[in-house]
């Protein structure tokens, strides 16, 4: 049964974004307090994590997908199935401040952290917008990956919001240059 | 010559208070726009494409059903193509991500922001839709 809701999770998130990846429970014994997925939902079991790129387009709205509906409706039948199963879900959006994103990323294997602090994601650099679904269910957990990130630091230079790596003043970010300058 | 039927979905209104129609702002992605604001807005729609439309503004509640909300909302993406299905478990996350929707003849131009009604009065004459804008961060 997890295999199969597993595959069902991700065969219909794969159809609108460019990476799926989902992190266990365990993955988050470390994870700080403040930002940890029982906030949301406290008898989690896995937290489903997927980004979409946005490459081709430096006019792309800023941590939106670029086919709204279509990513509304994908989570929306995830939600859905995962429910009709007896698993309560709940999405998170990009604008959502009460988890990091970027750790849920990082721990479902679909990216790891960039010098200024984002998610740097396979093939999409950091460009990638993310969200997740945080489902009571019991999924299969994706491999952490390594070796993303080529530590060119040509983010962190372009940052005028960053004077130490992995260190940021989040107040000051939002002009997307490092997003354009990743060669990732 | 048919008026066009321009429908506008607010999304939730912060502050929104049971038998209170104003007061709070509409948090979409980008704009925060207060209600007076909106009311403003669409006098300023209505003035410009006085003769030319009807407007049918929604609104939902916490205090009542919104199955009429949700069953025109559904009218709109239906004849928009769209798959999303809304129900009364995804509305409120369905209009934080797309709030305000305005459809023209049940056809989305617009999500996510106001446009000004230069903006609105082309769209509506043309059939093209209005760019969503980009978010600030």
């Amino acid at each position: 049964m997890i295999d199969h809701n597993t595959n069902t999770v991700k065969s219909i998130l794969s159809n609108i974004f460019d990476s799926v990846g989902i992190a266990n429970k365990e993955r988050f014994i470390n994870a700080p307090a403040k930002y940890h997925p029982k906030i949301i939902l406290d008898g989690f079991g896995s937290v489903i994590v997927y980004a979409q790129g946005n490459k081709d387009s430096s006019e792309q709205d800023m941590g939106s997908f670029s086919d709204i509906w279509g990513s509304l409706a994908a989570q929306n039948e995830v939600v859905k199935f995962l429910e009709s199963h007896g698993y309560k879900s709940v999405i998170i959006s990009g604008t959502s401040r009460s988890v990091s994103l970027v750790q849920m990323g990082i721990l479902a294997g679909i990216g790891e952290l960039s010098p200024v602090n984002s998610l740097v994601v396979k093939d999409l650099g950091l460009t990638a917008s993310l969200a997740a679904i945080i489902t009571e269910a019991p999924l299969i957990p994706d491999e952490e990956i390594t070796g993303v990130c080529i530590k060119c630091m040509k983010c962190m230079n372009v940052c005028p919001a960053t004077e130490i790596a992995y260190q940021r003043n989040p107040e000051k970010c939002g002009c997307g240059k490092c997003r354009n300058i990743c060669p990732v | 010559m048919n008026k066009k039927s321009i429908q506008i979905f607010l999304g939730k209104q912060i502050e929104n208070s049971c038998g209170s129609t104003s007061g709070g702002c509409n948090c979409s992605s980008e704009t925060a726009t207060s209600t007076n604001s909106i009311d403003e807005l669409l006098k300023k729609y209505t003035t410009v494409l006085e003769g030319i439309t009807i407007f049918n503004v929604y609104k939902i509640s916490d205090c009542e059903d919104n199955e009429e909300f949700i069953n025109n909302l559904n009218q709109v993406l239906n004849k928009s193509g769209k798959k999303l299905i809304v129900d009364n478990t995804n509305l409120e996350f369905v209009l934080s991500q797309s709030a305000p929707i305005i459809a023209v003849d049940d056809k989305i131009i617009s999500i996510k922001s106001f446009p000004d009604e230069k903006q609105l009065y082309d769209a509506v004459m043309s059939g093209n839709k209005i760019p969503v804008k980009k978010s600030c961060c």
